[in-house]
């Protein structure tokens, strides 16, 4: 066995980290709720720094590889509270290009080589655990598109309607007037278009369909175990610095147990999430699926409890907008809400699959 | 044993539910500016108008003279209908402290316009290094021949832009061992020398940082003895230790999550059953909060107070109003956040930003355990 990153993977840790650092920081979170814009300004940067295209990139040939390395940029932009565009375009919308009609596929892979962002519309938001289970209730008004702004293309998936039927897809091109944003407060970017954008629709394959998701989630779980991290680091330094009855508040069990379980809560999701990305990497498909909707729900869910235990050490310091633990708090919660809730995406994770010996699988 | 109210108990409780249900307009209770202020004037004065606002106060100086049951069912149903009542907090603590320690000047003063609603107080306790080490606190009070010079700094101050008067613990003997050092002052906020800062939260409420350079006060707002203020602030604290806030806003929340079970169950994430086990697990642990909130309460009328007992309610209600807080986003997936109302029903937007304060504010849990394993268990002191 061998758990530590390659020295490749090491270096683009670093690289993203110090781009990230440059031009990317909690104030332009506060800003870009104001200011939907703000986000694109990022893509540019990871454009330039070519994990844009991982996942276009090198799959034959690679293994697969391409998903390590895109965990490598995800857990960076988790811990630097950067918008989630990287997860929903190059984790959940490449993998669909992938799947669609050759001229289409050219098309988007010709947009996502160009350093266009490609995005995903979800008519069932929380629903989406798995995409495959047929939608009991009629077809919505709208989808939802997350990341829409600075968008140039969304693919609209749609549910099955029964046992028999597949996922469709439908590409919709974003203009600037296309959707409706929503107000939410949770930090996502969210926009609403009407459903009669839902024009020519083709047929994803289950496998396609399986791959794509199982890679958005563990990209979504990696996510969650940056800013986990990055919050347990944060509370975990507050509760060195700040005094109170004349020892700083971590000398107390009761704040050193908080952050004792915040550390092992984020080291439990990671290695979850650590080996959701070895299954899919390696080709172990069904545990991989299942892996990754687990990784999901515990990464997030360790996320918003990290965040909740930071608010309490910080105190009333943490309910102030100018703290940083309230943002990752917001994120916490929608995130965990966000595709399938834990309690979806542990019911869609389904039964554990036949493992060969010597393999430890969940 | 009988756990129903007594006959005027039951009267005041309906009445009390009468007036929030049908005398507040839903757009009142729904006011974004109240609740950015935590204090609605319109409903405040109406408070003021049946004698609410000094209901626990003696009759004398314009109270009710009501015990601490009736203000836990006050406090129970107006934060079920989640009013913004941070002034009332404040006035009820403060005028309780007043009364048992202020002089008969000082009572006449400010206990008759406070309980009619004419001026708001605000509680002055936390500093930018003080907080649930409030003994710590350093904002100086330097006695003059007239009065004091106070200089300093409070912060997460509810109201404090509002108010007319903060309640100020400040420093009077900085040689003295630290509780003993301290004395309490009526501070008028249009005194030369104040400046209020606002601190807006994560719940989307206002907070203030207050701002005291050279603020003179005169000597005849001491409250209490000189350097004596550490009773005057505990004394302050000793109302509504009950826990029954959070248990209202926890009944409410569960009401709404209710509604939607019932009348649009298609917002839910989860079947009906799941949604009906996780609603009734969560629901006794807030009906216990409630029932041991009303116990501490009418114990409390019979002249007995008890840390441990207080602190045990406290963490039951606030902690149980938080797991349905923090559990409630997984029944209803990711519409929680979009802050828009939904075409029929609750929008509980709010609540998931709310309900953290829940354990921090009036005595974060980690203190309430500490006071539960040392006065109630008979534990060694941790500091």
């Amino acid at each position: 066995m061998d758990f530590e990153p390659t020295e490749e993977r090491r270096l683009l840790d670093e690289v993203v980290g110090a781009a990230l650092r440059n031009c990317w920081s909690p104030d332009d979170v506060r800003q870009s709720e104001t200011d939907r814009q703000l986000p694109a300004k990022l893509w540019p940067v990871l454009h330039e720094l070519g994990v844009t295209t991982l996942g276009l990139d090198g799959r034959e040939e690679q293994g697969g590889s391409s998903l390590l390395d895109q965990v490598v940029v995800a857990r960076a932009l988790g811990a630097n509270l950067a918008p989630l565009t990287f997860v929903w375009s190059c984790g959940l919308a490449t993998e669909l290009a992938l799947a669609a009609p050759p001229d289409l596929q050219s098309t988007l892979e010709q947009s996502l080589r160009s350093g266009k962002i490609v995005t995903v519309g979800i008519e069932r938001p929380g629903r989406m655990a798995d995409p495959m289970a047929p939608a009991p209730r009629g077809p919505r008004e709208h989808f939802v598109v997350p990341c829409a702004t600075g968008a140039s293309f969304a693919l609209l998936l749609q549910p099955p309607a029964d046992e028999a039927a597949d996922v469709e897809m439908a590409l919709v091109e974003l203009g600037a007037q296309a959707g409706e944003p929503l107000d939410r407060s949770d930090l996502q970017d969210v926009q609403r278009i009407r459903r009669d954008n839902f024009a020519t629709s083709f047929a994803v394959p289950v496998p396609a369909i399986r791959a794509a998701v199982a890679r958005f989630k563990i990209l979504m779980a990696v996510y969650a175990v940056g800013a986990a991290q990055r919050v347990t680091d944060l509370a975990t330094a507050y509760a060195r610095e700040r005094h109170q009855f004349g020892r700083p508040i971590g000398s107390f069990q009761a704040v050193a147990h908080r952050c004792a379980d915040m550390h092992v809560a984020v080291t439990s999701a990671d290695a979850l999430t650590s080996l959701a990305a070895w299954q899919q990497a390696t080709h172990r498909n069904e545990q991989a699926w299942r892996s990754a909707a687990l990784a999901k729900a515990d990464a997030t869910e360790a996320l918003a409890n990290a965040a909740a235990a930071g608010l309490q050490i910080f105190g009333g310091h943490g309910f102030s907008v100018e703290n940083d633990i309230q943002l990752f708090f917001r994120l916490g919660r929608g995130l965990e809400a966000t595709w399938g809730t834990p309690t979806q995406e542990r019911e869609a994770a389904g039964a554990p699959v036949a493992t060969a010996a010597g393999e430890v699988a969940v | 044993m009988d756990l129903l109210f007594d006959p005027a108990q039951r009267s005041f409780e309906s009445e009390v539910r009468n007036f929030l249900a049908n005398e507040v307009t839903a757009a009142e209770l729904e006011d974004d500016e109240s609740h950015r202020n935590e204090h609605s004037a319109s409903i405040y004065a109406r408070l003021a108008e049946r004698g609410w606002l000094g209901m626990h106060l003696p009759t004398e100086f314009g109270g009710q003279g009501r015990g601490s049951v009736d203000l836990a069912i006050f406090r129970d149903w107006t934060s079920y209908y989640r009013v913004p009542l941070g002034g009332f907090t404040s006035a009820s603590r403060i005028g309780h402290a007043l009364h048992l320690l202020g002089t008969d000047q000082q009572r006449t003063r400010y206990l008759p316009p406070l309980a009619r609603g004419e001026i708001l107080m605000s509680i002055g306790y936390s500093e930018p290094e003080s907080g649930s080490d409030l003994a710590s606190l350093r904002t100086r009070a330097v006695p003059t021949d007239a009065g004091f010079v106070v200089n300093g700094q409070k912060i997460f101050t509810t109201a404090g832009h509002l108010a007319d008067y903060i309640f100020l613990a400040c420093r009077t003997d900085p040689e003295a061992p630290r509780h003993r050092g301290i004395s309490v002052l009526v501070v008028d906020m249009r005194s030369e020398g104040i400046r209020i800062d606002p601190i807006w939260t994560l719940g989307g409420w206002r907070l203030n940082t207050v701002f005291f350079d050279d603020v003179f006060v005169p000597g005849d707002c001491l409250i209490g003895q000189l350097n004596g203020g550490w009773k005057v602030v505990r004394t302050a604290l000793d109302v509504e230790r009950t826990g029954i806030q959070p248990v209202g806003l926890a009944r409410r929340l569960l009401d709404d999550l209710w509604w939607i079970v019932d009348n649009d169950p298609g917002r839910l994430q989860t079947d009906r059953r799941d949604a009906t086990r996780t609603l009734n697990e969560l629901g006794s642990r807030v009906a216990a909060a409630r029932l041991l909130a009303y116990r501490l309460a009418s114990r409390q009328d019979r002249g007995v107070i008890s840390s441990h007992e207080s602190a045990t309610s406290k963490l039951l209600g606030s902690e149980g109003y938080q797991d349905v807080a923090r559990r409630y986003t997984d029944l209803l997936g990711g519409e929680v956040f979009d802050r828009s109302r939904p075409a029929s029903g609750p929008s509980l937007e709010r609540e998931y930003r709310y309900a953290p304060q829940a354990t921090i504010a009036a005595g974060t849990s980690e203190i309430m355990r500490n006071l539960v394993a040392r006065d109630g268990l008979g534990l060694p002191a941790s500091t």
